[in-house]
């Protein structure tokens, strides 16, 4: 063994203890960093030398030849990294949710004096007013102007949610652009990562970083992601691949051809639609897509509802100066959905308004009545039955050309005024056509007041030969006739809906619909915060950083440094002792 | 556990932010006095107050028309009772008529008298309320008063022109609750024979005529007996009216105090709540800064 050997123990043992003083401080120094897993220097005895051979086999045997290190090791915390990346994805997507839902909320107002409800009352109430002085004109002008909020207060709601429906689609183009750029740096990390592997090092930081932006891909769009053994990562979303390697798939957002108000994100690469499964970008598609829509369509049905009802009862009334014998037939409303919906500027000629169930009468405010009665009938179903109608008898000689058929609907609100497309499906044999009135592919449902109390719809279609069908009047109604009725000329077919509600209920329901969208949202949000903290803090407590730790960590080093240098020193002065104090025999 | 010091932070950090939303969640309901201003807050009770609101704005509605048909009941009720008065006082009249002692001058003074009254009850027949005919039907803005004296016969008469078949005005006075508010002026002024039994009397008085002053007598009788009666149906339904109205305003009053109780918070119990969350928050923020303090390994070795 060199007599110098132990020099250069001392030596390793310096530069060791300094490597485990930098990583000490690479510590400290990121004690504050998001997503730093902490890292250790693993000191590890060096190749001890054996003593045998000429020296003699008295020897001891080997003998240590000091320290060095080893690896400088990261806490590894994969298996909790994986679990908070997909909570991750839910807390962003709830709290996206959340905001946007609160938003809509915040927008409709429901729960102010600008609520719907309120001006639904206030039209019923000037109805009211009306039939109580039917002949006084202010009330008539309250009356209209009452109209008048209650269809603005339609239509504001419809612009808003559309306005809020666009504006998301920013967010959606920001988004896709994020996950671009952050799958680009995946990709690259990748790379450097298999790379430094390779060479059998560890990179630390280089992982640290992309476990970083990993959770940012969970949070927007909800990526998940698996570790290869050359130390990169997959990463898909909803089931298509997002990185591999050091490439990554680029996505690209553009505006539905069939509706532009709405943003599909796509692969460039081969076309498919991302499917989000969690994530920011569920949140917006989910409002956007479902809630808003929601939101729409009832707020049309509710619309279409007052306007048809109304309509019906004020077309058989008579203004102040209707004199004729029979009812000018007015509309009160025009439109046929919530963005629609207009009071009908005939009646800006107050002397229009039907108050009156006789000409001639202007103490008569039977009408008004009828139509203030209107709040709170009940008109409105849930969800529309599948109808069947099943003929009753009466069905004799044959349907012949252009001979016409004959369905009555009592209750069945959703059938609003206007052109419905008919399908017809021929079960059976014959002639598969049925021309309509309009001899054209629409018919037209007149809505027409029944005398003998409710209103019904009167559908009038005409047949050609037919053996067996089934109309679709949309909405999930059906008039099916069936095969029995092979020849039939006409038939009154009578349906009563179930499961009615009045309009405030009705509105009740919409309202209630969203406040407990924003509630469970915010409840998801917050349960999910919950598991996502708690994971948070058992990686923190693994691979965080405890300066107390550090400090002691950097005292031991510091000490072992000191003690290194000093053995230096101790041997250096026994090489002196052989080296200048040999030989001289009592020289001096 | 290990306890890092980036948890101690982001621990702190956490609690402080929830005791402090607590605290703003309270000041927010103890400032507006509102148990929830958004639906999402509380969406049963939300849904409720808007039903609340709803119904109490219809029964609103409803006393508002009660109250118009309390109005035009008592103006009926009014003119009513004066023709009636004017009934009775023509049958003092044609009582002293028949009186032997009576001259033909001293007849025809009283039944000049009577036609004066006729007038009255004419003009309190075509009595309006607010620009309306009370005794025209529906047909309340006839562009003529309803009843005329037509002189144009042998006899003369008294017409009625609005409208035949006599419009019926029909109110909704209480949810569920409808009422007729007009009487029919051609059934009890004309086909009663009120009128036309006064003019029988006068011409009777002018003829000095004391058999048929006599037979108008008994016509007068009658016709003020009927018109007696339909002061009993229109003091019935005032009273009706009245009750509903009395009813509807004690509701009102009741559904308001339902409204408060739904959407009012307690102010005694979130001031208390208050009281409670501030001292929950500086407890958090005092323990939050012995925990982050800057004690630590390093300032000691």
């Amino acid at each position: 063994m060199s007599s110098f050997a132990g020099i250069s123990q001392a030596l390793m043992a310096v530069l060791s203890m300094q490597r485990a003083m930098e990583v000490t401080e690479h510590n400290v120094a990121n004690a504050n960093t998001t997503g730093f897993h902490r890292q250790t220097a693993i000191l590890a005895a060096n190749t001890p030398q054996s003593t045998g051979g000429w020296v003699g086999s008295s020897s001891a045997g080997q003998i240590g030849t000091g320290v060095m290190v080893a690896e400088i090791r990261r806490f590894n915390t994969d298996f909790m990294d994986v679990r908070l990346r997909t909570e991750s994805g839910q807390v962003a997507r709830w709290n996206v949710q959340h905001s946007y839902l609160q938003q809509i909320e915040t927008s409709l107002g429901e729960s102010g004096d600008d609520s719907l409800s309120l001006r639904m009352d206030a039209f019923w109430s000037a109805w009211q007013s009306v039939s109580a002085e039917p002949a006084q004109v202010d009330l008539r002008a309250t009356l209209l102007e009452s109209g008048k909020q209650m269809a603005e207060a339609f239509n504001g709601r419809i612009v808003r949610l559309q306005e809020l429906r666009r504006s998301q689609n920013l967010e959606i183009y920001q988004r896709v652009d994020e996950i671009n750029k952050v799958s680009n740096q995946v990709a690259a990390l990748n790379a450097e990562i298999s790379r430094v592997v390779a060479l059998g090092d560890s990179p630390n930081d280089y992982v640290d970083q992309r476990s970083q932006l990993l959770t940012r891909l969970s949070e927007i769009a909800g990526a998940v992601s698996f570790t290869q053994n050359d130390g990169q990562v997959l990463a898909s979303i909803g089931g298509h691949a997002l990185v591999v390697g050091d490439k990554s798939f680029q996505l690209t957002a553009n505006p539905d051809p069939l509706d532009l108000s709405k943003v599909d994100i796509t692969f460039v690469s081969d076309g498919k639609q991302l499917n989000p499964p969690s994530g920011e970008l569920l949140g917006f598609t989910d409002v956007r897509d479902r809630v808003i829509v929601e939101q729409i369509n009832q707020l049309n049905q509710l619309a279409s509802m007052m306007i048809e009802k109304v309509n019906i009862l004020h077309r058989s009334g008579y203004g102040l100066n209707d004199t004729g014998a029979t009812p000018a037939g007015r509309d009160f409303f025009t439109g046929t959905d919530a963005s629609t919906i207009q009071v009908n500027s005939d009646l800006n000629n107050l002397a229009n308004i039907a108050a009156a169930l006789r000409p001639n009468s202007a103490g008569d405010g039977e009408l008004a009545r009828q139509i203030a009665e209107v709040r709170s009938t009940a008109l409105f179903m849930g969800a529309p039955p599948a109808l069947t109608v099943t003929p009753s008898g009466g069905w004799s000689g044959g349907i012949t050309a252009a001979s016409a058929g004959h369905a009555v609907f009592e209750g069945i609100n959703t059938l609003i005024n206007g052109n419905y497309t008919v399908n017809i499906n021929v079960t059976s044999g014959g002639a598969s056509t049925i021309e309509l009135l309009s001899g054209g592919t629409a018919i037209n449902i007149s809505a027409n007041g029944n005398s003998s109390g409710g209103a019904a719809l009167v559908l009038n279609f005409t047949h050609d030969a037919v053996n067996g069908n089934v109309i679709d009047l949309g909405n999930g109604l059906q008039i099916t006739i069936d095969a029995a009725a092979t020849g039939a000329t006409s038939q009154d077919i009578t349906y009563t809906a179930t499961g009615a509600s009045n309009p405030h209920q009705f509105d009740g329901v919409r309202v209630a619909n969203m406040a407990l969208e924003v509630r469970s949202a915010a409840t998801y949000a917050r349960d999910h915060t919950y598991v996502q903290t708690a994971l948070n803090e058992q990686i923190k407590s693994e691979a965080g950083v405890n300066l107390d730790e550090e400090a002691a960590n950097m005292v031991k080093f510091q000490r072992a440094y000191q003690a290194s240098a000093r053995m230096m020193t101790a041997l250096d002065e026994m090489l002196n002792t052989i080296i200048n104090g040999m030989g001289l025999v009592g020289r001096s | 556990m290990r306890v890092t010091n980036e948890m101690m932070t982001s621990n702190s950090i956490a609690h402080m932010s929830d005791s402090l939303s607590k605290l703003y969640q309270l000041q927010t309901k103890a400032a507006t006095g509102k148990d929830f201003l958004k639906a999402s807050e509380n969406p049963a009770k939300a849904v409720k107050n808007i039903s609340l609101r709803s119904s109490q704005e219809a029964l609103r509605s409803y006393t508002n028309t009660a109250r118009v048909v309390k109005e035009w009941i008592s103006d009926t009720e009014f003119n009513l009772q004066k023709m009636a008065d004017l009934g009775v006082r023509a049958q003092t009249l044609i009582l002293r008529g028949l009186n032997d002692s009576l001259d033909a001058d001293a007849r025809n003074d009283i039944a000049v008298e009577l036609d004066g009254m006729l007038n009255q009850a004419i003009s309190m027949a075509n009595a309006k309320h607010q620009d309306n005919y009370l005794f025209a039907g529906a047909n309340t803005t006839n562009p003529v008063p309803p009843f005329r004296r037509d002189t144009s016969g042998a006899t003369e008469t008294v017409v009625y022109e609005a409208d035949i078949p006599v419009g019926i005005m029909r109110r909704d006075v209480a949810p569920g609750e409808t009422m007729t508010m007009n009487v029919d002026g051609n059934e009890y002024f004309i086909n009663s024979d009120f009128f036309n039994s006064f003019i029988a009397a006068r011409d009777a008085l002018a003829a000095n005529d004391t058999t048929a002053l006599a037979a108008a007598q008994t016509r007068v009788v009658d016709a003020t007996k009927k018109l007696m009666e339909s002061l009993t149906t229109v003091g019935v339904r005032w009273n009706s009216v009245q009750t509903s109205i009395e009813r509807m305003e004690q509701s009102d009053i009741e559904m308001q105090s339902f409204i408060s109780q739904n959407q009012e918070v307690n102010l005694a119990e979130v001031y208390s709540q208050i009281a409670n969350q501030e001292m929950v928050y500086r407890s958090v923020l005092q323990v939050s800064s012995r925990a982050n303090s800057l004690l630590n390994l390093f300032d000691v070795l």
